[in-house]
């Protein structure tokens, strides 16, 4: 039984929706699924970047007027 | 997608259905145009204005930076990574850890929330249509009728906008987001040569408390509260990047940097000019030509901004099943209608928009910080897409009757416990504020009640599909 079938087996009825819109979910399920679907997620760079930003320009600027108005 | 033969209910972007690579319309360019117009519209004036009351222009800047930076962050981790990588919008995913019924309650308080701002930014576009015309030709209006049905069309235009979806605010914000960077350079330039560089950096907030540290986390935590309040309007816009760098960086170029640059002009304004309110000081400081012209970017940016908040509260109502089989034009529409009735107590609304703001901030941080604990703890970035859309009761998502009843009460005790710290409507402070701010202490209590309860009551359970 292909992944498609196992989705409309499971989901069938069970959406809230009409067949046909159903029967789309169903497809983009099925691809989302897939191991060809594949939205890269962010790399070990983008999360350093993210800590960095996080450290240098959200906290350091808090710590900075801490010290100086405290 | 151009507009022959087009047809928004054929389209998976007006609809809460996943999107895939194919019909993914952002690159990283065009989502920082559309995200910068976003974030330019008139809130960050009116931020700057709530700013300029308790600290100096410096002051604000590096508070604004520091307090978007961190949430902003810290919200777009937790929105923009699951919408991207499963093509689904904020509201669908939120069934993930507050179930289906649970998200619809949520949305109808968002709902609420999300209309105000349409009527507070349609109302301002009515008034910049009333300002242009009085400076163009000396007449003054000051009839409230006029205002109110020009805040109407506004609202119109705003319908027609969101009628024809995200392609179209694309290609808007594309021409206007970096006209209306240059504008704010522009005026930050006007302001320094006509009051001197000097008066800017030296300019004494309005009306700050004595403690000088105090007043800085009071303008920190303004910050933080608008950072997360992006929240309702980010996972409709992550589902039509084509990357996930493209959902998640330019997020920090619009909502951080180009909003604090907005933010820079509101207070700014508000010290030397004593408005924030751009409607009132564009014309008087940029002259009849430019003066006009910035402020009916402006106004495009509050059109553009509305459009977006709406398609996005749209696309979430498309998962209930009443509004599912509606075309788009009628669920927006349906959603457009208490705005219309809305602007005929638009004035206000407007005066006291900060209240619509301290509301904003009681209720994102928790969220944020719920699904935060959800997704990447208890989840560990997997969700079940067919669970997302499983409306019955054999989905995972079920919890108790559709609802996860342990965030919901999270949700519910973390408001309160806002108010242990600041009162978000009067900004009265309680000593506790002064080490942990009301939005860090909301937050913290919100990812620690969620972590410990959801263990015990989710996870133990086997409820949720943990």
């Amino acid at each position: 039984m292909s992944n498609l079938e196992l989705i409309n087996k499971e989901l069938s009825g069970r959406t809230g929706m009409e067949a046909d819109a159903e029967q789309d979910l169903f497809h983009r399920i099925a691809q989302i699924e897939s191991s060809e679907f594949n939205i890269q997620p962010l790399l070990k760079a983008d999360w350093i970047g993210v800590a960095c930003a996080i450290l240098l320009l959200g906290v350091a600027p808090v710590m900075y007027y801490a010290m100086k108005l405290l | 997608m151009d507009n022959q033969g087009f047809n928004a209910n054929k389209e998976a972007q007006f609809d809460v259905l996943p999107v895939l690579k194919d019909d993914r319309i952002y690159s990283f360019g065009k989502y920082t145009y559309v995200i910068t117009g976003f974030a330019l519209a008139t809130w960050c004036f009116m931020i700057g204005g709530s700013l300029s009351l308790f600290v100096g222009f410096k002051t604000a800047i590096v508070a604004s930076i520091a307090g978007n930076m961190i949430a902003v962050l810290v919200m777009i981790t937790a929105t923009m990574i699951p919408s991207s990588k499963y093509g689904t919008d904020n509201y669908t995913t939120a069934a993930s850890f507050l179930g289906h019924n649970g998200t619809k309650a949520l949305m109808v308080l968002l709902a609420i929330i999300q209309a105000s701002w349409v009527i507070v930014f349609s109302s301002m576009v009515g008034r910049s249509a009333i300002n242009i015309f009085s400076g163009i030709t000396g007449i003054v209006v000051e009839s409230k009728l006029v205002l109110t049905i020009l805040g109407l069309i506004a609202a119109l235009i705003v319908w027609g906008l969101a009628i024809k979806g995200p392609a179209l605010m694309g290609k808007i914000n594309t021409i206007f987001a970096p006209i209306i960077v240059v504008i704010m350079i522009g005026m930050m330039i006007i302001i320094s040569k006509d009051f001197g560089w000097s008066s800017v950096m030296s300019a004494e907030p309005l009306s700050p408390f004595d403690s000088e540290w105090l007043n800085f986390l009071i303008a920190f935590e303004l910050s933080l509260g608008a950072g997360f309040s992006w929240w309702p309007n980010m996972g409709g816009l992550a589902r039509l990047c084509k990357t996930s760098r493209a959902a998640y960086w330019p997020n920090i170029i619009g909502l951080v940097f180009a909003a604090t640059l907005g933010t820079a002009v509101g207070v700014a304004a508000a010290l030397l000019l004593g408005s924030s309110d751009p409607t009132s000081w564009m014309i008087p400081l940029g002259g009849i030509l430019i003066g006009s012209f910035a402020l009916f970017c402006v106004s495009v940016a509050n059109l553009t901004a509305c459009s977006i908040i709406t398609y996005n509260i749209c696309i979430g109502f498309k998962q209930i099943k009443f509004f599912f089989t509606k075309k788009w034009v009628q669920v927006t529409g349906i959603f457009m209608l208490p705005v219309f009735l809305g602007m005929f107590i638009a004035t206000p609304l407007y005066d006291n928009f900060y209240i619509i703001l301290g509301l904003a901030c009681t209720i994102y941080s928790p969220v944020v910080s719920i699904q935060l604990v959800d997704y990447f703890i208890f989840r560990k970035q997997n969700i079940s897409v067919r669970d997302l859309y499983n409306k019955s009761e054999t989905s995972k998502y079920r919890f108790w009757n559709g609802v996860n009843w342990v965030a919901v009460f999270v949700f519910i005790t973390a408001i309160p416990v806002y108010y242990i710290f600041l009162d978000p409507v009067t900004l009265v402070a309680t000593p506790a504020f002064q080490y942990v701010t009301a939005t860090g202490g909301a937050t913290l209590y919100s990812l620690i009640s969620y972590f410990v309860l959801g263990k015990i009551f989710l996870l133990r359970k086997a409820k949720g599909g943990y």
